[in-house]
């Protein structure tokens, strides 16, 4: 199980929670040279230790344990992993 | 320079363990992880190389399945990308400091191969990405590029340039691909990835 980001997050893009991550599993970073072409920052839940640093920090309350993930914003777990693309791939 | 007195940092937390950020620049990070006796950090993956020194403490580390008992005054290297998980014996502090894998693959990628792959250029597909739907893309670029043999190369086309592509193959196919650009916008990218190291070493994901 791993931390999602969801909705608030969008067009908001604060970082916060990439600067308190200790192990860089939030992208992009300011300085990624595609920090421009995403609207929202995602967790890769392969990375993702379940910390939960990265929670307070966030100043629009973005973030949640999956399990915890509101209802409406459920699909944010597969959007967050998506941006990974880790389950998708062709297994080895 | 940056000096931190680990001994005065060192705090538990009695409901979970603590990972106490130091420094956090792109491409390098320092962690003091402290850890009650039998709280644990769940099975995760690092692109990068990860190098773990117990400042004080006892804790099993797992490498995939491979146990490793790491004591006070030790220190442990884990391979890139390489899952793993810590559980604490006693209460423990780590120094956890973690570098990224590069970013990009220089054009050295090709040496050496680039004759025996000329003859293939002539025959390689090209994918336009502009008519794949965008959740497609990256798993059909994986499975095409799967399929290469040594030498054997794919070309993409896209209307962006495919920055998060290119740091995906960097982590999860490490070594594997040689990534040139054709055309490199504003309107049209082109690239060129070719197979230059057999696969085997990817990650199972």
């Amino acid at each position: 199980m791993a931390y999602v980001i969801a909705e608030p997050c969008i067009d908001v893009k604060d970082t916060a929670c990439v600067d308190a991550c200790p192990v860089d599993c939030i992208h992009p970073r300011k300085d990624d040279t595609y920090f421009g072409s995403t609207n929202m920052l995602y967790i890769n839940p392969i990375e993702c230790i379940d910390c939960g640093a990265c929670v307070p920090v966030c100043p629009v309350s973005a973030i949640f344990v999956e399990d915890d993930l509101p209802e409406k914003w459920k699909q944010f777990a597969r959007i967050n992993a998506e941006h990974y693309l880790k389950s998708a791939l062709p297994a080895k | 320079m940056q000096k931190n007195n680990l001994n005065e940092l060192i705090q538990f937390d009695d409901n979970k363990f603590r990972p106490n950020v130091l420094i956090n620049e792109h491409g390098y990070r320092m962690v003091l992880l402290t850890m009650r006796a039998g709280q644990s950090v769940p099975e995760h993956a690092t692109a990068g190389r990860v190098t773990v020194y117990v400042i004080r403490g006892r804790v099993n580390f797992y490498e995939g399945q491979t146990p490793c008992d790491l004591r006070q005054g030790e220190v442990l290297n884990v391979a890139p990308s390489s899952k793993h998980r810590v559980e604490a014996v006693e209460d423990s502090a780590l120094l956890v400091l973690a570098t990224a894998v590069s970013q990009g693959i220089p054009d050295g990628g090709s040496v050496g191969i680039s004759a025996a792959s000329d003859s293939k250029r002539a025959n390689d597909e090209e994918l336009d990405l502009r008519e794949v739907p965008r959740p497609q893309r990256h798993p059909l670029i994986f499975a095409k590029f799967d399929a290469l043999a040594l030498g054997e190369s794919l070309r993409l086309l896209n209307d962006h340039d495919p920055i998060p592509l290119n740091r995906q193959f960097d982590s999860i196919r490490s070594g594997e691909a040689s990534w040139e650009y054709i055309e490199r916008g504003p309107a049209l990218y082109r690239i060129r990835i070719r197979r230059v190291a057999p696969s085997g070493q990817a990650v199972a994901v």
